[in-house]
């Protein structure tokens, strides 16, 4: 389950934001792959139309693992 | 010291051509880049044709996530900086102090796609849908932004919005900024990507874009038949540097510039003053300034953009700043007749025009145009190139706002 949503976060991050080269992990800081706080509300909104669900609006993820972690609490609720 | 500015770089995507060269090439051919629109279905549009760029891959041309977070306006600007800097060889390691290096690159309406599909997504889904990138995509300050960023430019900036007149402004205003010491070399141009629903839908309404479905006929700048431009698109950057900063770098000169007038009608919003006292006077500052002397060969890159008013208005302007005989001595033309009206990034195509006639001694033609109209009776070059072997040149420019722009170049001779 928790894989699957890791993929599925991944390939909205690589494929929104241009990073199809980058290798992402779950310790991957997003700031340290060129994705400022606009590009993270970006990558938000992506999810939040994948797994239709509402993040945080404040919410601000500063790893690929605590972006996972939000989309699955919200999942999981 | 006297200050003289030169241009020493060129890039240019446009309906004709993806590079400067191809385009200039396209335009002394007489080639026409005006078609039936495919950027959209144009059904309930009484305006179906476009002079679009074509075979465009900003992701191929830049980079993934540099083509996604960028409205179109601006990937046009970015490409065209990239051929200006590499033509020019700014792009080398140590060629300018980065300090020294400016950006002028306006846009008639900027991100206006961008901000047509946002707007789309905020009316279906609330204001959550709305991209964060919104605001950067659609200011039309970006394109100088993003180019600044890109070639590391630190001197001054400034991205000139007066519509049609941009890209002429521009350029005048970045002569001046060398001239008078402000830097060394500039990036000056503009770029302009509005072939979408929502601009040509009001461009159409407010009666300035021709309706004539047929592609060969649409835009026939100082025809009689004339009834309308075409929207085109694309963007064209210069690169103007100081003459003594591009010798000492062993820099190709294409023209010097060396001329800018700038007015105001103060007349209306969209239609020129038929008294053409606007024009006239941009076209005095920047002859006056440059010292243009039309017995030794003038040709004018006309705003020409095939409405009825303007091609009337620009004639009588010509006559009035130039005299009667001057005017007649002229060789014009209008390059709208093949690149469409590119709106801010029009008058740097236009001024690209003016360098390269001068540095190939050849005028490009106004295509389409075979029925004179008596209130446009000068010599505009109809059907095909003609040689042209004078000493100076000038681009005119005409934006909604009642904005004038002029620039004017002179041939530059080696060793000068």
């Amino acid at each position: 389950m928790a894989e699957s949503t890791f993929d599925r976060v991944v390939a909205i991050l690589k494929d929104q934001e241009g990073l199809d080269d980058v290798e992402l992990t779950r310790d991957t800081n997003l700031a340290s792959v060129g994705l400022d706080s606009m590009a993270t509300v970006e990558a938000v909104m992506a999810c939040e139309d994948e797994f239709g669900i509402e993040i945080d609006p404040e919410a601000n993820p500063q790893t690929v693992g605590e972006f996972v972690d939000i989309v699955d609490g919200l999942l999981n609720k | 010291m006297d200050r003289r500015v030169v241009i020493t770089g060129m890039g240019a995507i446009t309906p004709v051509g993806n590079t400067a060269p191809q385009s200039w090439d396209a335009l002394v051919k007489g080639e026409s880049g005006i078609g039936p629109i495919t950027a959209f279905d144009t059904t309930g549009f009484r305006v179906s044709v476009a002079a679009e760029v074509k075979g465009f891959d900003a992701a191929a041309a830049l980079g993934k996530s540099v083509a996604l977070h960028n409205d179109r306006n601006v990937q046009f600007a970015l490409v065209a900086s990239d051929e200006a800097m590499a033509s020019a060889g700014l792009d080398a390691e140590g060629a300018i102090d980065p300090e020294r290096l400016g950006v002028y690159v306006g846009s008639g309406v900027g991100g206006i796609g961008t901000t047509e599909a946002q707007v789309k997504r905020l009316m279906d889904g609330g204001a959550r849908k709305v991209s964060p990138y919104l605001v950067p995509m659609l200011i039309a300050n970006m394109a100088t932004g993003q180019v600044s960023i890109r070639h590391n430019a630190k001197g001054p900036t400034l991205p000139v919005v007066t519509a049609c007149a941009t890209s002429t402004n521009a350029i005048g205003e970045a002569f001046r900024a060398i001239r008078y010491g402000y830097a060394d070399a500039i990036l000056a141009g503009g770029t302009e990507a509005a072939i979408v629903p929502v601009s040509v839908a009001g461009f159409t309404n407010c009666r300035a874009l021709t309706t004539n479905p047929d592609p060969a006929t649409a835009c026939r700048p100082f025809d009689a038949n004339r009834n309308g431009f075409v929207m085109g698109e694309g963007a064209c950057i210069l690169v103007l540097e100081e003459l003594e900063h591009a010798k000492a770098r062993g820099a190709n000169i294409v023209a010097e510039v060396c001329g800018y007038g700038n007015t105001a009608d103060a007349y209306h919003i969209t239609s020129p003053d038929p008294s053409a006292d606007g024009i006239t006077r941009a076209i005095r500052q920047a002859v006056d300034e440059a010292g243009v002397d039309v017995e030794e060969g003038l040709y004018v890159n006309a705003h020409g953009t095939s409405t009825k008013l303007n091609d009337k208005t620009e004639t009588l302007g010509l006559k009035q700043a130039l005299g009667e005989k001057g005017a007649r001595a002229a060789q014009i033309s209008s390059t709208k007749s093949m690149t469409g009206h590119m709106l801010g990034a029009t008058g740097a195509v236009e001024a690209m025009a003016c360098a390269c006639a001068l540095r190939d001694s050849v005028i490009p033609p106004t295509i389409g145009l075979t029925t004179p109209d008596p209130d446009c009776d000068l010599d505009y070059t109809p059907g095909k190139a003609a040689k042209f072997d004078g000493k100076w040149a000038i681009s005119t420019s005409l934006g909604f706002g009642g904005h004038n722009a002029v620039v004017a170049l002179r041939r530059y001779e080696e060793g000068e």
